[in-house]
């Protein structure tokens, strides 16, 4: 079960709770973080896949990546979350190094399909 | 998405909030605005509830637009926000609407191109036992009504894609359903239409989901 691991990072209490319960309803093991500190309590590389929002009040989470993938050397799979157009999301995802990015406003069904796909 | 409808209560609550705290900013600080509703955005677009999504956005890139006059964006920024309050308003309504009898499983498709009304009308017939389908697109509600093969069909008369009449005869061509013209004209306009396009019945969105749900029942033999 620990390769179907995925971290969530967003600020949104609720978007977590409805993110984790979607993922959790398809079987992943689902960790939260809303914050930095919470963030720092997680051993980020044992997670398959790690879902970042981009606009958070500390940093934006394209800058996380950035953080995550140089200083930390993080080589999991990271992938940016966020309700921005999907043309700036894939532009911010490529210049951090993300893997991939998910627009929100394609819903949690897209989200849902498209974590089984790079979470096997 | 129906197994999401338990967090519409919270998202209610902390819409409303985000709503007021943006409308408290407007002449001081758009950036909150921004911030707020990028969220609400994102929040609403994950629980299905499309057309709150969209204003949501429409008022966070209102108000970060730096090339418009400040005046202008906190005008235009207030409105949005008091239309976005009943959105969010009409999605509580839902939520608190008690459950009725069950139609045992009777299956219904919702055609509807403001996903926030179908969303409403499938809430209201899956509270009353229907198995629904939504379709936003005449395209998409004929391939829905190929798979789904339901024993009712809702439509929206003013579909902005397609005629009424092509659409009942597309259904036709691939279903039995009775069909209900739905809009949001009164009773006695909509029944016009209907009898136009020979429908089995039709309904105001003026008279409630409750009526409309009423009226489902009726036709399909539950009532």
């Amino acid at each position: 079960m620990t390769s179907r691991r995925v971290l969530v990072v967003d600020d949104s209490d609720l978007m977590l709770d409805v993110v984790r319960s979607a993922l959790e309803q398809d079987g992943f093991s689902v960790t939260t973080a809303r914050s930095m500190s919470e963030l720092e309590s997680c051993d980020v590389r044992s997670y398959e896949l790690v879902l970042v929002d981009v606009q958070m009040p500390e940093l934006f989470g394209d800058d996380l990546v950035a953080m995550l993938r140089q200083a930390r050397c993080v080589d999991s799979r990271i992938v940016l979350l966020s309700n921005l157009p999907s043309d700036e999301l894939a532009h911010r995802a490529e210049a951090a190094g993300a893997d991939g990015f998910v627009c929100k406003r394609e819903g949690m069904d897209a989200l849902v399909k498209y974590v089984r796909g790079v979470v096997r | 998405m129906s197994e999401l409808r338990h967090f519409r209560p919270r998202f209610v609550e902390l819409a409303s909030d985000r709503i007021r705290r943006s409308l408290a900013a407007v002449t001081s600080d758009l950036s909150l605005v921004t911030r707020e509703m990028h969220t609400l955005g994102g929040e609403a677009a994950m629980l299905g509830l499309a057309e709150i999504a969209i204003h949501a956005q429409q008022a966070s890139r209102t108000a970060s637009d730096a090339a418009a006059p400040a005046i202008e964006r906190q005008l235009a920024c207030a409105r949005m926000l008091r239309s976005l309050m009943k959105l969010v308003s009409s999605v509580e309504q839902t939520v608190r609407r008690p459950p009725s009898r069950s139609v045992g499983g009777t299956r219904a498709v919702v055609i509807d191109d403001s996903e926030l009304v179908a969303c409403e009308l499938a809430d209201g017939l899956r509270d009353a036992g229907f198995v629904v389908s939504i379709a936003i697109t005449a395209e998409r509600a004929v391939e829905v009504v190929r798979e789904q093969q339901p024993q009712v069909v809702l439509i929206d008369a003013n579909l902005p894609d397609v005629e009424l009449s092509t659409l009942c005869e597309r259904i036709r061509e691939h279903s039995k359903a009775q069909l209900i013209v739905v809009s949001g004209v009164p009773e006695a306009e909509v029944a016009a239409v209907a009898r136009r396009v020979s429908a089995a019945g039709s309904a105001s969105k003026l008279s409630g989901i409750t009526a409309i749900v009423e009226r489902v029942r009726q036709l399909v033999g539950v009532a």
